[in-house]
């Protein structure tokens, strides 16, 4: 609370100082792949990026909630596989494309809220708990589509991957919004006190009279309503139900959250570094292909960068906790 | 008499072993396919090399760390062996090599942990995916097949009715249990997964620990992933990614908390042996491949539920055998 207040009062000098070592990164790799590559600062490339990392954006602000809980959420990636799939099958057996949408998406508020009952009530690790349901959702979602891909088509795919407002397409609008939802819940809303105060100290918390088991079902029901508009998006790009899109898309959220600043161990951090940390690993591997790099190495190097990346972060935050520690 | 099944009721493992027990009689009488001696060896020769993938990490959960780069690591060394294999370097010369390259990945996730200071999780996440990156450059994309006879044998060969890969499992399983259980080496990683504080101040060499746990993982990783190219007599980067979480569940499913200081080699024998009995009788069963995830996950989350719910009639168990003894 009392860092909270600190910062509040902090001059844009200090902010400045603050950002997150990723905000540094995000810009010195703009810079390089500006020079190595022309057109590469172009207007239609930056757009391209943005547009291209919105459905990781949306589900690495889910992540960060979770990573604030001191927990993480490996079934997000399935569980926009699952909406996706869900969606379209529900729009081709009739089900107007609106209504499955809602359905879709309270689908994976159910499947959130379970894993928020299984670690609060059942008490067992997050880890666990979200691999277990990642699981279960990855095969429904196999076994409603029995194995492949399901198409459908529908004009509002196409409204929604093309449809620009002000220059800007409206997928990154859909992101925009959904940051702006999950700030305002996280810090002007007592669920969002709640949300730090579970990675903190939830006996404190618990005499206060917060329901713990309430609160954990809540958060991570919202962490799945943020990976079925996820889901919603990505089904819009790809036109189709696909039941493996979102492998592995739930550790590189962790990975942007992590280089956004959240912080696995003290409940600190939120999701306004979380953008950076996505667009790291976006801009990364966009100019490694714009530049010509073999798609065969671009797996290693991006690593390697992110490891840098994540020291690099942890040696800056440590030399800052020092000098504040001389104050 | 109470105070023997109190003893038994107080290890870790004992809802565990109990489940598998059920199991298997439960499956015995569903199939005659599976309650053959044939069948039991498939089992275990399945479960050889989740079990040893899950051996090491059991060392690195005990200590209360996390490795996510246990199936990267395994692949990368199987690939990089397959390779050497291919360009004609003796299968004597493959074991050095494989377990050398677990020591140098296994380094790295220790100096990020213990010397950067990187929280375990995110140190191997991010090892994770450099190993798996360089696999995909070692292998340029291919599978490799066909390798000489002499290493396969370590996958699919037999001493007497016994397959290879059992005998070898065995012995890192053995070798692992000693080296946790009787030396002091093993007991500092229990007493810093327990209190680490109070291993420090009682000078346990914390570095010497968290670089031990995970050079032991990746070593294990390494072993693991020779043992899969020698029985699928293949290689291909990806053929690991499907074991890094499975390890876990492994591990946690024997008994071994995710908070450290609790559990043990003994412990994943039994999760690696139970998880790959329900994939064998679904198998038999002819449940399909996209459904399996679904029981396994419902098994996952059930077991270590069950082991979190005993753990508070456990603890009364303990007090009560702690009143005795005194």
């Amino acid at each position: 609370m009392t860092s909270s207040l600190k910062t509040s009062k902090q001059g844009i000098a200090d902010r400045i100082r603050n950002m997150p070592p990723v905000v540094w990164m995000l810009m010195v790799l703009i810079a390089v792949f500006s020079i190595t590559t022309p057109n590469y600062f172009a207007f239609s490339n930056l757009r391209n990026i943005l547009l291209q990392s919105v459905s990781l954006m949306i589900l690495a602000f889910a992540q960060t909630l979770i990573v604030l809980t001191q927990g993480t959420d490996l079934s997000l990636g399935s569980q926009v596989s699952f909406v996706t799939v869900l969606w379209v099958l529900l729009a081709k057996k009739g089900v107007p494309i609106y209504l499955a949408a809602i359905i879709a998406v309270f689908a994976t508020m159910l499947a959130g809220a379970t894993n928020g009952f299984l670690v609060a009530k059942g008490k067992i690790p997050p880890f666990i708990a979200t691999f277990g349901m990642q699981n279960i959702l990855g095969s429904i979602s196999l076994l409603l589509t029995a194995g492949s891909s399901i198409y459908f088509y529908h004009p509002v795919f196409q409204f929604v991957t093309e449809k620009v407002i002000l220059f800007i397409p409206l997928p990154v609008w859909i992101a925009a919004l959904m940051f702006l939802l999950t700030w305002i819940l996280l810090y002007r809303t007592k669920f969002g006190i709640n949300i730090r105060g579970l990675g903190g100290n939830q006996e404190a918390m618990s005499l206060a009279g917060v329901n713990i088991v309430k609160s954990y079902m809540k958060t991570y029901a919202y962490a799945g309503f943020l990976a079925g508009i996820a889901g919603l998006i990505t089904a819009c790009r790809v036109e189709s139900g696909q039941p493996i899109v979102g492998v592995g898309w739930e550790f590189e959220a962790v990975a942007a959250t992590l280089l956004g600043g959240t912080s696995l161990r003290e409940g600190k951090g939120g999701i306004t570094g979380t953008i950076a940390g996505v667009l790291l690993l976006f801009v990364l591997r966009n100019g490694l292909n714009v530049s010509g790099v073999s798609a065969m190495y671009q797996n290693a190097i991006i690593g390697v960068i992110v490891m840098m990346a994540i020291v690099i972060d942890m040696l800056v935050r440590r030399s800052r906790d020092n000098k504040e520690g001389c104050k | 008499m109470k105070k023997v099944i109190d003893k038994i009721r107080s290890t870790k493992s004992f809802y565990s072993f109990v489940s598998l027990i059920a199991m298997i009689i439960l499956f015995s009488f569903l199939s005659p396919d599976f309650r053959t001696f044939d069948n039991a060896i498939t089992i275990l020769r399945q479960a050889s090399t989740l079990l040893i993938l899950s051996t090491g990490l059991t060392a690195v959960l005990v200590s209360g760390s996390m490795d996510l780069s246990v199936g990267a690591t395994a692949a990368f060394i199987g690939c990089v062996c397959a390779q050497l294999l291919k360009m004609g370097v003796p299968t004597v010369a493959i074991l050095p090599i494989g377990l050398a390259l677990g020591v140098v990945i296994g380094s790295l996730n220790g100096f990020l942990i213990s010397v950067v200071g990187l929280p375990s999780f995110i140190a191997t996440y991010a090892t994770n995916w450099v190993v798996k990156g360089l696999s995909i450059i070692v292998m340029s994309g291919a599978v490799i097949y066909g390798l000489p006879e002499g290493f396969t044998w370590f996958g699919v060969g037999y001493i007497g009715p016994i397959p290879v890969i059992i005998i070898i499992a065995a012995i890192v399983v053995t070798i692992a249990y000693v080296l946790l259980q009787k030396t002091t080496w093993g007991r500092d990683i229990y007493a810093y997964g327990s209190n680490p504080d109070a291993a420090r101040y009682s000078a346990v060499n914390i570095k010497k620990t968290i670089f031990g746990s995970f050079i032991m993982c990746s070593m294990t990783a390494g072993i693991g992933g020779l043992l899969m190219t020698a029985r699928l007599n293949a290689a291909e980067a990806a053929m690991g990614d499907a074991y890094g979480l499975q390890t876990v569940a492994a591990v946690v499913i024997g008994g071994t908390s995710m908070l450290g200081g609790e559990g043990g080699v003994a412990g994943t024998i039994i999760g690696a042996v139970l998880l790959t009995v329900i994939v064998n009788m679904m198998n038999l069963l002819g449940i399909s491949s996209s459904a399996q995830p679904l029981v396994v996950g419902i098994v996952i989350i059930t077991m270590v539920l069950i082991d979190t719910m005993s753990s508070s009639g456990m603890d009364k168990v303990k007090k009560r055998l702690l009143k005795k003894e005194a």
